[in-house]
């Protein structure tokens, strides 16, 4: 079966899939830095121009992101993003050179609500300076932004579904850290805190390797959820004995 | 219920009468003619064929029923605390969101107490009812694995696939153990082969992540 860039859901044009949160009541001010976060009003500068402030996204491979699986990376690479109208889902095949994003601006009810990343409009930034996402891809969407990054890359298409065995661990490592900051912080433990935490957790070895290396095995996806809410639940204070 | 994703039907297997089996002649008289010997084992097994898929059908609606009334005893429970289960299974959020049919913000919402439609209700109870059912009836050890782990290994469709698509009794059926599990893949699509097969593998690279390569040729 000759492959094609695929669209988001079949025929549909329900663009929903393609997001995990838009806007700031969405949008977890705690969880990781991923693929195709995108951030709003981020100082950027092309080569042999001046700085300039844009819209744009994460295309950088998660693990990329990350060298030591950790800390990001000082330098990463984003798209920029802007307005453009929406590619009905038998035009997905095509445009190549970037990542729609209809229906990305929630709020937005006019034909600007709807945007696109642009990859031959690239910039690197400091981690630093991504201060305000406003949107998060769902896996879903993540894996489709891979699938044409490294289209318009290397012009190869890979099956989104191989994307989604590799990149699905990664994202499984990123609901995971984020629930576990939303529990520990509301046991009083800072974001930095929580976040050392989680990761010390991750990569501690539990029967033979470690829950983050499990985490590629999908059986055993649950087991690691359900031990991350416990581990993370420590924090909460004890409740006080009833009279 | 438009959104819905339980049947009520029962097809009318429950109340179709079996004629009985037709009797091999005895071994009397003239020696038995095979061909009409092979002809009536042929009926028989064609018979017992049409009654295996018939009892198959009625499990199934019977287990549909089942699921119904489960679900509409789990729906008394509050939102939260439906949610809080299936977080205990092992479901993510955001296979929760998917099989009750909404996004993670949605789920996100419901958890801190913010109000759900009595459908959205009735769709998180129903995936407990399914669970409790499945664990129950057909010793499915941590059943949050099994709705996530692939149904034929090599091809990435799942019984959340099953599900999220309203296709619950094939869920049901997969879960018996006694249906073939790449039947079972193509009364979901009949495509499933061909559309999942790829010319890449997923693979451990030197770093201990995972990358994707061309398979062999």
């Amino acid at each position: 079966m000759p492959r094609n860039l695929e669209p988001p859901n079949g025929d549909s044009n329900d663009w929903d899939v393609l997001y995990l949160a838009r806007g700031d009541e969405e949008v977890v001010v705690h969880r990781p830095f991923l693929t195709g976060d995108i951030f709003a009003g981020v100082t950027v500068q092309a080569p042999r121009s001046s700085p300039k402030t844009k819209d744009v996204m994460i295309i950088q491979h998660p693990c990329a992101m990350r060298p030591n699986g950790v800390d990001l990376a000082s330098s990463i690479l984003v798209a920029e993003v802007h307005r453009f109208p929406v590619l009905t889902a038998d035009k997905w095949s095509g445009s190549g050179k970037l990542m729609p994003l209809p229906g990305l601006l929630a709020g937005v009810t006019s034909n600007r609500k709807n945007q696109a990343a642009f990859f031959d409009d690239t910039y690197h930034v400091h981690p630093l300076d991504l201060t305000r996402r406003i949107a998060c891809l769902s896996l879903r969407g993540v894996n489709l932004l891979l699938q044409r990054w490294v289209y318009h890359s290397s012009r190869v298409i890979v099956p989104s579904f191989d994307f989604d065995s590799a990149v699905t661990p990664v994202y499984e490592q990123a609901d995971i850290i984020e629930e576990w900051c939303e529990i520990a912080m509301d046991a009083g433990r800072t974001l930095e805190e929580a976040n050392n935490d989680a990761h010390a957790w991750l990569r501690e070895v539990d029967q033979g390797r470690t829950r983050e290396k499990a985490l590629e095995e999908p059986q055993f996806r649950p087991l690691i959820r359900r031990g991350a809410r416990m581990a993370a639940s420590k924090w909460r204070a004890p409740s006080p004995p009833s009279d | 219920m438009a959104d819905g994703i339980i049947s009520t039907g029962m097809d009318e297997t429950a109340s179709r009468e079996i004629a009985p089996a037709p009797k091999l002649p005895t071994p009397t008289g003239s020696p038995p003619a095979w061909s009409e010997l092979a002809d009536q084992a042929g009926d028989l097994n064609n018979r017992a064929q049409i009654l295996h898929s018939d009892t198959d059908d009625l499990h199934i609606d019977v287990v549909m029923r089942e699921w119904q009334s489960r679900s509409t005893d789990f729906v008394r429970q509050d939102m939260p605390t439906l949610l809080r289960s299936l977080a205990d299974l092992g479901f993510s959020w955001r296979h929760i969101a998917r099989l009750v049919g909404v996004s993670v913000p949605a789920v996100q919402k419901w958890r801190r107490g913010q109000p759900a439609t009595g459908q959205s209700r009735f769709n998180a109870a129903a995936i407990l009812a399914a669970s409790a059912l499945i664990e129950e009836h057909y010793l499915v050890r941590d059943v949050a694995s099994w709705f996530e782990a692939p149904i034929v290994l090599g091809y990435p469709i799942t019984a959340i696939d099953l599900y999220a698509s309203k296709k619950p009794q094939l869920v049901f059926r997969l879960a018996t153990g006694k249906s073939d599990p790449e039947q079972v893949l193509s009364a979901f699509d009949p495509d499933w082969r061909e559309k999942y097969r790829s010319d890449f593998e997923v693979f451990e690279s030197e770093d201990g992540g995972l990358a994707i390569r061309a398979k062999d040729w």
